[in-house]
């Protein structure tokens, strides 16, 4: 219904546009001998500009400044006026400048000197659903990232560019592989589980690229099969957009801003405008660029011991019986001293290698006064940091935008990207067929690089040391790491199709109408496949068989939008304009993936090779949206702006008593001040403004029918078990665990934001301050329902939930001259999220975010504190009302009587001890503020910039330290294991107050502490949550630009630049991990900073070279 | 102005196109397209009960239970702190809402929703047998969670319009559930009705999938089932009132007859079908045999009360072809050098410090189609000998111990049952009918129940945490917590303790004297 719909409409469309365009005759042209206007556009500092745009309004032709600022516009005989016209010259960042100019002498030459413009005053923003404002009529703050900054980041993912850009725009990569997901959070997180429920994409903004909605999911393979944090992760689909492609990205923060998106906008918007050509000459770019990857930092291992326990070494060791197993009691290194000159192995990292990635990116654009085009082409190649050939990203990418101006006032134009992508994971996490989990617990003797035996050829891990025949199909209990990355591969293949086509229609001086179809498809085939003798344990039937899952995740969105756009001038003091809007979208997710397990050949990895097949897992949503909105605009005295919104939106996954919703939002841009041209005061320019607005998240569909459900894999508490549904033939039903629900409408935010804008000391300085306000309502809880009602959730509007914060900018200029600038910015914001009401529940666990699953913690929604505590065990402690082994701790002497409260108890063994029955909240992800500060140095041709990325509090959970802990590989088990009696709370943990009858002894901490209390399956989860604060060198980089006229002797081209970059290169924290900048499931949760043998960051050195003609 | 009205020709076009009124509603808009809405057979529910709650039966209830009566012992990872009675209502959670449904991390499914919603199905198409059959499930699921947590939702349970159900005391629920098994053998009795005359019209029997779908032979089957359970759940209300041994005695002659007639899981060696202990052991590992099963078997064959048949069935020895000496179990939490009374092992392994591995649930030896029991002829009779013994004294007792060791076996593989040759009667003291029991329902749930009845075989309680060598202080656990969700959004959640005890259960066992020189039960 859905195409044949917008087919129909698409069709009533273009043809009724035909038929007026018939009507309308072009403007009658007198013939003349051609004309050229030259002439260079400066800087007031001198510096030449190039990128400037020169454009001759009213005969639609125009240039783009060369390197060096010159330029040439060749006017068509015909098209000659008699009189003067009007030439413009601009360029983002300065003001534009117009000039008078008489061509009819045939030849004539305009230089243009741009005054500054760093508050780019007069620039049009896009401010989404086709609507654009100034930058000074803005009423919210401006978060705005151009093209030169995101390629400088050299950063594959567009998301991931975007990393300490804006204030409170918080970007997470969830590790340092090819491909990997980016989150990507503004202004906190405003919904607890909402979004499409399916796609991933929850909690993360709405991306729209070119005015259409396009997709940024992260799909897991399979939820069926297995369990999400010990599958391969996937990209967030953002990445499939070519960063060389993007002009500028906005990011519409806050309801106030957003509202006009309506039921799609709750966690802000980022709007993606794509480079498009300009009238003049055609335009040559290349840029290719190398970039080197090494692996980031890496946790401290000992050398000094082998494998076993009590210090004693098991019978199965290398050398030992065939086939033997190590047992799970064995398997630390609490073995014997290693001999003195035996080998010992580097297990932390030496199963990562350089990467690489090879970027190369052309593009050619241009055009005439009538049509204008952009072409490009990108390929990126990346390498991962893992060792083999399966950690890798490709995607070639192929863009066109065009625009052709059909009659004077009809202008029709597509963007059209097609991209090819192939990206290769590695599993990680917390998985038995994991990288790292493995790696990391192997003895530090144990060659893990030999991972085939030398007899049979079979693999072998610590677990299993000596394969031999009959263990073709035996699980290795854990995996070799190198096993991992070499032969079991995770492979997603993607083809995706996005753009639309456009047509502005201006219908009188006065009314313009726009109207966008959009669309966004994209098919992902998905094979994964685990080779014989996979240690994996979550995925039904496949451990030591082998198996491969194979499907496609496939996503259409198809959006259409058209409005109406009246100008309106009552006096000279008054004007404005009304904008009213239509817009349908419907979006289909589909996904197939059948598991095929016990390889019947150890390849290839193919259904047909498998032994069983499990029911396939088939999956199909669609959301439909049906939209109207309208705005109004009113500019007074030309200092006061008043903007005023309205949206209404039909969605299909509202409950039909809710079908429709309601989102206004109003601002008021106030120049208070706005000094005249040259006058030398400390204040240039002052604004102040206010907005207020409500945007919405979507349930997830379906949630309001009851059904049952086939192919169920019923486990046992997430301990890898699981018997199907389905046995001997029969196929069985379960009931559903949705509670039926009979309403459900949209979250709702409601965002007050309110701030300055000031441009200072003649604008060699700006400062922006923000403070918003938003509050969450109706926000869409699974609320947890008692089990005993056959049912575990009730999705419900139930929860409310407040943002707030500050975010100041402050831009210095202090130098600008011809030879030399320097420009610094800081950039601070801080988010403050309570969770003010939770309809009475105790507390909600945040979506996939993996339940406790075997690491004890997990993320909650709990009244009265932020957003995604971690909730945990903890040691038992004073002032808790606790009783250890009979004794009321806080009310007996000697015991914690006089302690202070959440002292840590001290047992008489002189060991703190687990509190078994009790969960608390044990840290706080949410950093106390986010900050950046930038730098950038221009000598001459030379220019140098830099970024740190600053992230004050906010807790991580490293739970990988507490499983090497336990299995006795981390340096610091080994030190406390040599290092004679420890007293808690003085010469340990000596952090912690201590209270109770232990307190003073010494105790040695060996392997009983380790792999008991100390160590992560046996100890308080609370232990391993440590401060996440750190600072980042996110980038740094040195240019050079050539564009003497040898260049273009030489090479052909008008400029050359070299570039040596630098990404992630140091980190400065207290973080014990791999890097605090880390969250396990990536994308797809909004579960931050849980480190389980996550793959870690990298750092990168990037060589480019760009060539402009 | 010809133009303009052009345009608003256009817009009304677009606008009136867009006012389609299936534009979001419809199937597959705001239908749900993926999944099945509505059921007209019972026969899918019945499947999933069978095969998922197999789940509840084989999982981590029980293994706690196998844990704390010392047939096992956890010796890695979670299973460590389990069986040193460290089990918390998060950990829990999914296996109380099992009892009931499912959840969105797919655990449960075929618990009390789908059993009644299985038998309303038979009553709309007149399957008497089908709702007898449910019946005896839904007997079976309570009763054993009434067990292990005590005082449960039942009556308002399992109810989409009642978000908070009340929680029934125990003692109500085992009397529900045995009013429950009455009507059952009342359905089970009555003719079907035709056309819809039964399993033969839906087949989806698994758990006697031999039967061949006969009507007949499953009503009878699970008519014997239902009397079993019957005699069993008496047997649970016999400590708090010794009036049920009567009650129990009189059951078991109606009871599963023969070992041929034993309920066992469905299991199969399709990845998604073996058995749940089978499958721990391949995906986890983390539990070893258990010093007091070991222990007990040893100390039986050396005294010439049984053979090495069944310690050679479950474990492995230490050396390959060992005899029973060579058989090593852990103590709870793997801790070694534990004090224990004279002659008991103290579970430091073998001289190489090894230990015994499992037979048939070590998935490096067997592919994990043992069909494991969950009621059988001979749990039916050593019913009967506890119950004829507590009412008649040894005499009365020793005719069903006799039965019990003449008619050996464990389950099955497939369709090929383990059979164990039978054993000489011995005399049917409370010992000998305990340990005989205790050594037959290895790795059921059964075990701890008669431990919480009994106090037999003694055991050593478990150290107070990891490391520690002395026993603990605190008594084998009587039951285990709440789940979390129960607790958190489920106001008439009880607030007992933990570890405390079941109505049925008000004793606890004994904590050992370890100063004695008599060597215990283990």
């Amino acid at each position: 219904m859905a195409q044949s719909l917008f087919g129909q409409l698409r069709v009533t469309r273009l043809m009724a546009l035909v038929v007026v365009a018939a009507v309308l005759l072009p403007a009658t042209i007198l013939a003349q001998q051609p004309a050229t206007l030259t002439g260079r556009v400066t800087a007031e500092s001198g510096q030449p500009l190039g990128s400037a745009g020169v454009i001759i309004e009213q005969l639609s032709a125009g240039a783009v400044t060369r390197p060096d600022g010159s330029y040439t516009i060749i006017v068509p005989g015909a098209r000659v006026p008699s009189g003067p016209v009007t030439v413009t010259a601009r360029l983002v960042g300065y003001r534009a400048l117009s000039a008078q100019v008489n061509l009819s002498t045939g030849s004539a030459v305009q230089d243009f000197i741009l005054p500054d413009n760093p508050l780019q005053l007069g620039e049009i923003v896009v401010t989404g659903a086709g609507t654009v404002t100034e930058v000074e009529k803005l009423g919210t703050g401006r978060s705005s990232v151009d093209s030169l900054t995101l390629i400088r980041s050299a950063e594959p993912n567009v998301v991931s560019a975007l990393a300490a850009k804006a204030p409170n725009v918080t970007v997470v990569s969830s590790s340092g592989d090819p491909g990997a997901s980016t989150h990507i959070q503004i202004r906190g997180q405003t919904t607890i589980s909402a979004g499409s429920g399916i796609s991933g994409a929850d909690a993360q903004p709405l991306f729209i690229v070119d005015g259409v909605p396009v997709d940024n999911s992260v799909s897991y393979n399979n939820p069926s099969f297995t369990s999400l944090n010990s599958s391969a992760a996937p990209s967030n689909r953002a990445i499939d957009i070519n960063p060389n492609d993007i002009e500028n990205v906005e990011v519409l923060k806050g309801a106030a801003s957003g509202a006009i998106y309506g039921s799609r906008a709750g966690q802000g918007v980022v709007i993606i405008t794509t480079k498009r050509g300009r009238p003049g000459p055609t335009k040559y770019s290349l840029r290719s660029s190398v970039s080197l990857d090494e692996v980031g930092r890496l946790p401290e291992f000992q050398t000094k011991y082998g494998l076993g326990t009590a210090g004693v070494a098991p019978a199965c060791v290398a050398g030992g019986p065939v086939n033997c197993v190590v047992g799970f009691a064995q398997s630390g290194s609490w073995g014997p001293e290693i001999p003195a000159g035996a080998p010992t192995f580097d297990h932390s990292g030496e199963m990562f290698q350089t990467g690489h990635t090879f970027d190369n990116a052309l593009t050619i654009s241009g055009g005439n006064d009538r049509t204008t085009f952009f072409l490009s082409g990108g390929a990126t190649n990346q390498r991962g940091i893992i060792t083999g050939n399966n950690d890798k990203f490709e995607r070639i990418s192929v863009r066109f935008n065009g625009s052709h101006r059909v009659f004077d006032n009809l202008k029709v134009g597509a963007n059209i990207a097609y991209v090819d992508g192939e990206g290769g994971f590695i599993t990680s996490r917390n998985s038995t067929d994991g990288l790292l989990l493995g790696a990391w617990r192997s003895p530090p003797d144990f060659n893990n690089e030999q991972f085939r035996d030398p007899v049979f050829g079979l693999h072998r891990s610590y677990r299993f040391p000596n394969p031999g025949p009959g263990s073709e199909q035996a699980s290795r209990v854990y995996d070799n790491p190198f096993f991992v990355a070499n032969e079991s591969f995770n492979k997603s293949e993607v083809g995706r199709t996005f753009g639309g086509v456009n047509a502005e229609f201006t219908a009188t001086p006065w009314l313009s109408l726009a109207y966008t179809l959009g669309a966004d498809y994209s098919n992902d085939e998905r094979t994964q496949a685990w080779p014989w003798s996979t240690s994996n344990s979550t995925v039904v039937g496949v451990n030591g068989v082998g198996g491969v899952n194979a499907g496609y995740v496939r996503s259409f969105q198809i959006d259409h939008n058209l409005t109406a756009t009246a100008r309106y001038r009552v006096s000279p003091a008054f004007s404005g304009s009304v904008t009213v809007g239509q817009n349908l979208n419907s979006n289909t997710y589909q996904t197939r993936q059948s598991l095929g397990t016990g390889l019947i050949a150890p390849e290839p990895y193919n259904l047909g090779n498998t032994s069983s097949q499990l029911p396939p897992y088939d999956f199909k949503q669609t959301i439909r949206l049906e939209s109207y909105f309208a705005q109004v605009s009113a500019d007074l005295w030309d200092q006061l702006f008043l903007t005023a919104a309205v949206r209404n939106d039909g969605a299909s996954t509202f409950g039909a008593d809710s079908r429709r919703n309601w989102y206004p939002k109003g601002s008021a841009a106030w120049t208070f001040f706005r000094s005249a041209e040259g006058t030398n005061r400390f204040l240039t320019y002052g604004k102040l403004r206010a907005a207020y607005g409500q945007s919405g998240t979507q349930p997830a569909p379906y949630l309001l029918t009851s059904v049952l459900l086939g192919a169920w894999n019923g486990n046992d508490g997430g301990w890898g078990p699981a018997i199907s549904s389905q046995q001997n033939g029969l196929g069985g039903l379960i009931t559903g665990y949705i509670l039926p629900t009979t309403d459900l409408g949209p979250e709702r935010v409601k965002e007050f934001e309110t701030g300055f804008d000031l441009g200072l000391w003649q604008d060699k300085a700006d400062l922006g301050f923000t403070w918003y306000r938003a509050i969450s309502s109706d926000v869409i809880l699974n609320l947890p329902v008692a089990g005993s009602t056959g049912y575990t959730q009730k999705p419900a509007n139930a929860a409310t939930m407040r943002n707030a914060g500050i975010e100041v900018a402050l831009n210095l200029r202090p130098v600008t001259t011809r030879n030399f600038a320097w420009d610094v910015g800081f950039q601070v914001a801080t988010n403050r999220n309570r969770v003010t009401d939770l309809a009475g529940v105790q507390f909600v666990p945040l979506p996939i975010s993996g339940g406790t699953n075997g690491l004890g913690i997990q993320g909650v929604a709990i009244e009265g504190q932020p957003l995604g505590v971690y909730y945990a065990d903890d040691f038992v402690r004073c002032g808790r009302g606790l009783s250890f082994e009979g004794v009321d701790i806080d009310n007996t002497a000697g015991h914690c009587q006089g302690a202070p409260a959440d002292a840590l108890y001290i047992a008489a063994d002189g060991y703190p001890q687990i509190d078994v029955g009790g969960t608390y909240i044990v840290g706080d992800p949410e950093p106390d503020w986010t900050g950046a500060v930038r730098t950038s140095f221009r000598v001459n041709k030379f220019s140098i910039g830099g970024l740190l990325d600053i992230r004050q509090g906010g807790d991580a959970h490293n739970g990988t330290k507490g499983a090497l802990h336990h299995f006795g590989t981390s340096r610091e088990s080994q030190v406390n294991r040599d290092g004679g009696n420890f007293v808690f709370g003085e010469t340990f943990y000596d952090h912690e107050a201590v209270s109770g009858p232990g307190v003073g002894t010494g105790v040695p901490l060996g392997e009983n502490w380790y792999a008991g209390s100390g160590g992560i399956f046996n100890g308080a989860t609370s232990q391993f949550v440590e401060d996440g604060s750190f600072v980042k060198l996110r980038e740094v980089s040195l240019g050079y630009t050539f564009d003497q006229p040898w260049v273009s002797r030489v090479l052909g081209f008008s400029s050359m630049e070299l570039r040596v970059a630098g990404r992630n290169l140091h980190t400065w924290t207290n973080y014990t991990g791999v890097d605090p900048e880390t969250s396990l499931l990536g994308a797809a949760s909004p579960l931050r900073g849980v480190d389980y043998f996550n793959n870690p960051q990298s750092r990168s050195y990037v060589f480019s070279l760009t060539l402009n003609r | 102005m010809r133009n303009s009205l052009k345009l608003l020709l256009i817009a009304a076009l677009a606008l009136g196109a867009a006012g389609c009124n299936d534009f979001l509603s419809g199937p597959g808009i705001d239908q749900d397209p993926n999944n099945i809405t509505r059921l007209t057979r019972p026969g899918p529910l019945y499947v999933s009960i069978q095969a998922l709650q197999s789940v509840q039966f084989e999982g981590q209830l029980a293994r706690n239970a196998a844990e704390y009566v010392q047939q096992i012992a956890g010796n890695s990872r979670q299973q460590i702190g389990f069986d040193l009675y460290q089990m918390d209502p998060v950990t829990i959670d999914p296996h109380f809402f099992s009892v009931y449904g499912s959840s969105i991390t797919v655990q449960g499914g075929g618990g009390l929703l789908d059993i009644r919603k299985m038998q309303q199905l038979a009553h709309a198409v007149h399957d008497s047998i089908y709702v007898g059959i449910g019946k005896v499930y839904e007997a079976l699921v309570i009763g054993n969670a009434a067990a292990i947590w005590g005082d449960i939702p039942y009556r308002e349970a399992a109810d989409s319009t009642n978000e908070t159900p009340a929680f029934d005391p125990q003692l109500q629920v085992y009397g529900d559930v045995l009013a429950q098994l009455d009507s059952a053998i009342l359905f089970l009795a009555s003719a079907p009705v035709p056309p819809n005359a039964g399993p033969p019209a839906d087949n989806s029997e698994l758990v006697y999938l031999d039967r061949g779908g006969n009507t007949a032979a499953l009503a009878a089957v699970y008519t014997q089932v239902a009397h079993s359970l019957k005699a069993r759940y008496h047997m649970h209300l016999a400590e708090l009132d010794p009036a049920n041994y009567a009650l129990a005695l009189a059951e078991v002659p109606l009871g599963i007859s023969t070992p041929a007639n034993d309920m066992l899981w469905y299991h199969d060696q399709s990845p998604t079908g073996q058995n749940v202990w089978w499958q721990f052991m391949s995906a986890r590992g983390d539990i070893a045999p258990g010093a007091g099963l070991i222990e007990v078997l040893k100390r039986r064959i050396a005294a010439g009360v049984e053979t090495p048949e069944r310690l050679n069935f479950y474990f492995t020895p230490t050396v390959p072809g060992g005899t029973p000496a060579d058989f090593f179990g852990f103590r709870p939490g793997g801790s070694v050098n534990m004090q224990t009374a004279p002659g008991v092992y103290n579970g430091n392994g073998s001289a190489a410090g090894t230990y015994s591995g499992f037979t048939f649930i070590d998935f490096n030896v067997d592919p994990g189609d043992l069909r494991m029991p969950v009621i059988t002829y001979a749990e039916t009779q050593l019913i009967g000998a506890e119950a004829a013994f507590q009412t008649g004294g040894q005499g009365a007792a020793q005719p069903f111990l006799d039965a019990a060791r003449a008619n050996r076996s464990y389950g099955s593989r497939g369709a090929t049952p383990n059979i164990f040759t039978p054993l000489a009667p011995v005399p049917a003291t409370l010992e000998n009918i305990m340990e005989e029991k205790y050594v037959t329902l290895f790795l059921n749930i059964e075990a701890w129940n008669d431990y919480k009845r009994t106090c037999l075989p003694a055991l050593a309680p478990a150290p107070a945490s990891l490391g520690n060598t002395t026993p603990g202080t605190q008594p084998v656990p009587g039951r285990l917590p709440y789940g979390i969700t129960e607790i958190n959004a489920n106001p008439n959640t009880p607030n007992v303790s933990p570890v405390g005890r079941n109505a049925n259960d008000p004793n606890s066992c004994p904590v050992l004297d370890y100063t004695s020189s008599v060597p215990l039960g283990n």
